[in-house]
C-alpha cells in the first residue's frame, strides 16, 4: 500500500472521529470496489456481496473508535470484513442436513470481458465460472487467505495482519489451499482425454 | 436359561466390553485423520479421504475439536452413506462450527477446557444437523445468559424439528420467546410434546407457535401453553 | 503436445516453490498459442503468476466481478450505508458480555433403576421413572429396552459404540417381547443411538426421552448423561 494512501486513510478516519461522519463517504468510496470483489470471491455470490459490503462498512464506522490511525488502515478494514463474511457466509448456507444436497453453485457470473476472438471469451468465462467455485468451495479458513493473498494481492503479511494470524500460518494456509486448487483446477495428467 | 441368569450372563458381557466402550472416546483423541487411517471401514470413505482431513485441519486451526466428524462418518459407514453425502455434512457441520466458535468467542461463552470444548462441539453439531440453522443460533447467541440456556433452548428446537418443520424466522421467534420467558431451562425439553399435541389437535405449526410466544410473552409458562390449546382445540 | 514441462512448473508450485517469470511466460505462449493448453492450464495460471510476483490483469479469471461493478452499484453502497450510518447517534461501543462457565450437566430426564448392586456404578433406563441415586463414579450404566416381539434380532449402535452395528445386541425377550441390555456409559457425555432390528432396519428407541433427524435423513435418539 503506498504511503499517500495510508496517510490518506489516517486523516480521514482522524476526521470522522472528531465528529465529521459525511468523511466516511471517502472511506467507503475508495475501498468499496476492493470489498466487493473480496465479497463476492469468498461468498461467490453478487447479491449477497452487495449486502455484505453494506454491513462490513457499516460495522467499520461503528467500530472506528477501536482503530489506532498510526498503523495502516487496509488491513484492519480487511480483518473487519473477513469476519463480516464468515457470518454473511453462514447465513447463506442454511444449514439444511439432509442426505445428497450439495452446495448451491456459486453465482459467479462474471462481466462480459472485451475479448477478440468468441472462443477465448467461452473459455475465459467458464473458467471464471470454475475458478469461482473452485474458491467458493474451500473451506473458509483457507477461502480467505486465497481471497486476500490471491485475488487482493496482499502480501503475506498484510494477509496475517487482516486475518490476525501468524505469516507461518499463512503459508501453510496457502500451501494447503494449492493443493486443493489444482486438484479442482487441473485435469488429471494421466487422463489421455484430455489430449 | 432363566431371567436373572440371562441377566448376569448379559451384564457379565457388558463388563467384559467395557473396554471397547472406550473406542469412541479414543477415535475422539485421535481424530478423524487417525481414524481414516486405520479404522476398517474407512476404505469405502477413500475418495472423500484428503477433503475430510482438510476439514478437520481446518477445526484444528480454530482450536475446534474434530471428535464430532468422527462421529458423523462412523454412523454413515453403519447406515451405508455415500462418499458424497458424507462429505456434504462435513462441509456444512465445518461451516457451522467456524461460525458458533466465532460468535461464541465474541460473547465470551467457549470453554476454556479442552474437555468442555469436546462436550460443547458435540451438542452444537446434534443440533446443526439436526437443522438448526447457523444464522438462528447466531442470533439466539444475543438473548441467552449463559452457554447452558443457549445450548438447551437450540437443543429444544432441534427436537422439535424431529416433529414438524420451521421456518427459520420461526425457530428464532420460539427460541427468543423460551429465553425470554420464566420457565425454567429444564422445561424447554417440553416444546415438542407441545407441537403434538397441537397437531393431534388438528392445529397448524404457525399457530402452535404464536400459542407458544403469546403464552410465554404474557408471563404465562407450560400451564398456561396448555390452557390455551385445550382451548383452541375444543 | 508434450506437457511434461509445464507439469512439473505446477507441481513445483503446488509444493511451494516460487515459480521464476521465464517459466509462467512460457506457460503463457502456450497457453495463447494452442487452445488445449488454455483449457488446461488457464484456470492454475493466474494462481501461478501472483506467486512469481507478476500483477494479475483484470480479465484474469481471478477477478470474477468486482472490476467491472457498475458505477451506479458502487455509488447506491455508499448511499445506503452513509444513510444508515446517520441514523445512529454516536459512535458506539461494542457490547461485552461476562463469561460463564458451562454448566456441568445437561438435563437428565432418564430413569435409574437398581438391577444389582456394583458399587460406584449407576443404573440408568430411558424408560423408567427417575429413582435418585448418587455416585463417586464416572460411569452409568444405562438400560435399553424395546418391546419387538417379531424381531429376529435387535442390536443398539450408536456413539458409545463407534455405531459398530453387532458389538452390542439385545438380549433375546422373555414372553413380554422386551429385548434389553445394559451399558455402562461415560457421565457427562451426550449419545446418539439407533435401534438396528434384523440387521437392516434402523428406529430411534421409541422410549428415549429426546429424539431428532441425524444429518442423512432419518432419525435418531439421544442421550443426555
Amino acid at each position: 500500500m503506498d504511503d499517500d494512501l495510508k496517510q490518506n486513510d489516517a486523516e480521514t478516519c482522524r476526521r470522522v472521529l472528531s465528529g465529521d461522519r459525511n468523511a466516511f463517504r471517502e472511506i467507503v468510496l475508495r475501498y468499496q470496489k476492493q470489498m466487493l470483489r473480496t465479497a463476492s470471491s469468498f461468498l461467490g455470490d453478487a447479491e449477497q456481496a452487495h449486502d455484505a459490503v453494506q454491513e462490513i462498512f457499516i460495522k467499520v464506522f461503528h467500530s472506528l473508535h477501536k482503530f489506532d490511525t498510526n498503523r495502516p488502515f487496509a488491513p484492519w478494514l480487511y480483518s473487519i470484513a473477513m469476519n463480516t463474511l464468515r457470518t454473511s457466509y453462514g447465513r447463506r448456507r442454511r444449514i439444511e442436513f439432509r442426505e445428497g444436497i450439495e452446495y448451491d453453485e456459486p453465482a459467479g457470473a462474471a462481466p462480459e470481458a472485451e475479448s477478440q476472438n468468441p472462443i477465448d471469451e467461452v473459455i475465459r468465462e467458464e473458467q471464471r465460472r470454475e475458478v469461482s467455485a473452485a474458491i467458493a468451495t474451500l473451506p473458509p479458513t483457507l477461502r480467505e487467505v486465497v481471497v486476500l493473498y490471491y485475488i487482493e494481492q496482499l502480501s503475506v503479511s498484510e494477509t496475517s495482519e487482516a486475518l490476525g494470524i501468524t505469516t507461518e500460518n499463512v503459508k501453510s494456509r496457502l500451501f494447503r489451499a494449492r493443493k486443493i486448487l489444482k486438484g479442482k483446477l487441473l485435469p488429471d495428467a494421466t487422463d489421455g482425454a484430455v489430449w | 436359561m432363566t431371567s436373572a441368569a440371562r441377566r448376569i450372563a448379559a451384564f457379565a458381557a457388558i463388563v467384559i466390553v467395557f473396554g471397547v466402550l472406550r473406542v469412541p472416546a479414543a477415535s475422539a483423541d485421535n481424530g478423524l485423520e487417525s481414524w481414516l487411517r486405520s479404522d476398517p471401514r474407512a476404505a469405502q470413505y477413500r475418495p472423500i479421504a484428503d477433503e475430510a482431513t482438510e476439514l478437520a485441519r481446518v477445526l484444528a486451526d480454530s482450536n475446534i475439536p474434530d471428535g464430532f466428524l468422527v462421529r458423523i462418518i462412523a454412523e454413515a459407514a453403519a447406515k451405508r452413506v455415500s462418499p458424497t453425502a458424507v462429505v456434504s455434512v462435513f462441509r456444512r457441520t465445518v461451516d457451522a462450527f467456524l461460525a458458533a466458535n466465532a460468535v461464541l468467542s465474541e460473547v465470551g461463552f467457549l470453554p476454556e477446557r479442552p474437555d468442555g470444548r469436546d462436550s460443547l462441539f458435540v451438542r452444537l453439531g446434534i443440533v446443526f444437523s439436526a437443522g438448526l440453522d447457523v444464522s438462528v443460533f447466531e442470533e439466539l447467541v444475543v438473548y441467552a445468559d449463559n452457554l447452558d440456556k443457549l445450548l438447551t433452548v437450540s437443543e429444544a428446537i432441534a427436537e422439535t424439528l424431529s416433529v414438524t418443520d420451521l421456518e427459520p424466522d420461526a425457530k428464532t421467534a420460539l427460541g427468543r420467546s423460551l429465553l425470554a420467558s420464566r420457565l425454567p431451562v429444564s422445561a424447554y425439553g417440553s416444546v415438542p410434546s407441545v407441537y403434538l399435541r397441537g397437531r393431534a389437535g388438528g392445529l397448524s405449526t404457525d399457530d402452535v407457535t404464536t400459542i407458544i410466544i403469546d403464552a410465554l410473552g404474557r408471563g404465562g409458562g407450560l400451564v398456561q401453553i396448555d390452557a390455551e390449546l385445550r382451548r383452541r382445540v375444543r | 503436445m508434450n506437457t511434461e514441462r509445464f507439469d512439473t512448473i505446477i507441481t513445483r508450485w503446488e509444493n511451494g516453490e516460487t515459480p521464476s517469470p521465464d517459466d509462467v511466460r512460457a506457460l503463457e505462449q502456450a497457453c495463447a498459442a494452442d487452445v488445449r493448453v488454455a483449457r488446461r492450464y488457464g484456470k492454475i495460471l493466474p494462481f501461478i503468476r501472483r506467486d512469481a510476483g507478476l500483477e494479475s490483469a483484470d480479465e484474469s479469471p481471478l477477478r470474477p466481478n468486482g472490476a467491472a461493478e457498475p458505477r451506479s452499484q458502487l455509488v447506491e453502497i455508499a448511499d445506503l450505508v452513509m444513510e444508515s450510518i446517520a441514523e445512529s447517534g454516536h459512535l458506539p461501543r461494542r457490547r461485552h458480555r461476562i463469561s460463564l462457565p458451562v454448566a456441568a450437566a445437561a438435563v437428565i430426564a432418564i430413569a435409574l433403576v437398581g438391577i444389582g448392586a456394583i458399587a460406584s456404578t449407576l443404573f440408568f433406563s430411558p424408560t423408567q421413572q427417575p429413582i435418585a441415586h448418587d455416585s463417586p463414579s464416572d460411569t452409568v450404566t444405562v438400560r435399553f429396552s424395546l418391546v419387538a416381539p417379531e424381531a429376529q434380532s435387535v442390536s443398539i449402535v450408536g456413539d458409545f459404540n463407534d455405531w459398530a452395528p453387532g458389538l452390542h445386541v439385545l438380549a433375546e425377550p422373555d414372553s413380554d417381547g422386551v429385548w434389553w441390555i445394559e451399558i455402562p456409559l461415560q457421565r457427562g457425555d451426550t449419545y446418539t443411538y439407533n435401534f438396528l432390528i434384523d440387521d437392516e432396519v434402523w428406529i430411534p428407541d421409541p422410549r428415549a426421552e429426546r429424539t431428532i433427524r441425524d444429518p442423512f435423513g432419518t432419525k435418531k435418539s439421544v442421550l443426555n448423561l
